[in-house]
């Protein structure tokens, strides 16, 4: 399936599960935030939740500021 | 020397310097810096995840150190709505109640708007997180925050990442004078002195960030910045003398060394 992660389109035929795709993107899971089509999807609810086509997906981390 | 710990929602903390953690070089850099300011509060900001870099996450870098807590900040959010968004996915990070709001939509000055603060503040306090606003140096709108519900409020001494120092002095003395809350001078300190000086002053602490990470030595900067906090802490607590407009004789001036007149 085609998905636009951090705005960029891109191809992903693995796993559907949120927890799956991150995995395949060497995400350390505690690290990030995941808006999937701008809803938080919370560690917790990772396993569950599924990608489809389409999907707008942004995986967001801590980096320095003051 | 006693001294209460600084209050801030509900936590109690020992250190007055909040360290930013924006332009170090690495992150050893940052971890060695942390450790000589005694930072227990420490700012982070977010950012798209990038999978090539991940050790540039601070909250990763500082795992290691024992009571760090995370201040997530808004930065990049352009109005209340965006802040706001950005506080919820910074607690779902992190788990952390405090939340910097700092909304800055002009990038020539990076002034805080003072209207979508207020806005964001009001609804994040209403809705439990810690609410630390990144603000103009104004005592009305200081007062407006507090009544919200902020945990603080913290005007800023000059522009972020100027190092122009305490230009707001008159105004920051005003919302000291007149708030019930801990004021706490953020951005546009450079040098140590003037951190000293904004306690002395009464604000229970400063927020730096590029007065450390961009000086040559920056764990040495950051020691220097934590003894001045220090110092000017106890300075507060010891009051200040009066300022007067004449000389006030420290010796006695007796006349025993003239000789009498003939």
């Amino acid at each position: 399936m085609n998905l636009t992660v951090n705005g960029e389109v891109v191809r992903y035929d693995g796993p559907a599960r949120v927890a799956d795709f991150l995995a395949s993107r060497r995400v350390e899971p505690g690290r990030v935030a995941v808006l999937l089509n701008g809803d938080l999807v919370p560690l917790q609810e990772r396993e569950q939740r599924t990608l489809s086509e389409g999907d707008q997906i942004e995986i967001l981390a801590f980096a320095g500021g003051g | 020397m006693t001294d209460k710990p600084l209050i801030l929602g509900g936590r109690a903390f020992t250190s007055r310097l909040i360290l930013g953690t924006g332009k170090f070089a690495d992150g050893d850099t940052l971890r060695r810096a942390a450790v000589a300011a005694g930072a227990q509060l420490i700012t982070v900001a977010l950012r798209r995840f990038n999978s090539e870099r991940p050790e540039e996450d601070p909250a990763a870098v500082l795992a290691s150190l024992p009571g760090l807590t995370l201040m997530p900040n808004t930065s990049g959010a352009m109005n209340a709505a965006e802040a706001v968004r950005a506080a919820h996915i910074a607690r779902d990070l992190c788990g952390s109640p405090f939340i910097k709001v700092e909304i800055h939509p002009n990038p020539h000055h990076l002034l805080p708007d003072a209207i979508e603060t207020y806005e964001a503040a009001r609804i994040l306090a209403k809705e439990g997180f810690v609410v630390m606003p990144y603000i103009p140096a104004d005592p009305v709108l200081a007062k407006r925050l507090e009544e919200v519900g902020c945990a603080s409020v913290m005007p800023l001494g000059s522009a972020i990442g100027s190092g122009q120092g305490l230009r707001m002095w008159d105004m920051i003395q005003r919302i000291v004078r007149d708030s019930g809350i801990p004021v706490i001078v953020d951005a546009g300190l450079r040098a140590p002195s003037e951190a000293a000086a904004a306690l002395e002053m009464g604000c229970e602490a400063v927020l730096v960030n590029s007065a450390i990470a961009a000086a040559e030595d920056p764990a040495r900067m950051a020691a220097a910045f934590a003894a001045a906090v220090r110092a000017g802490r106890e300075a507060r607590l010891a009051g200040l003398m009066a300022r007067g407009e004449e000389a006030v004789a420290t010796s006695p001036l007796t006349s025993f060394l003239r000789k009498a007149a003939p």
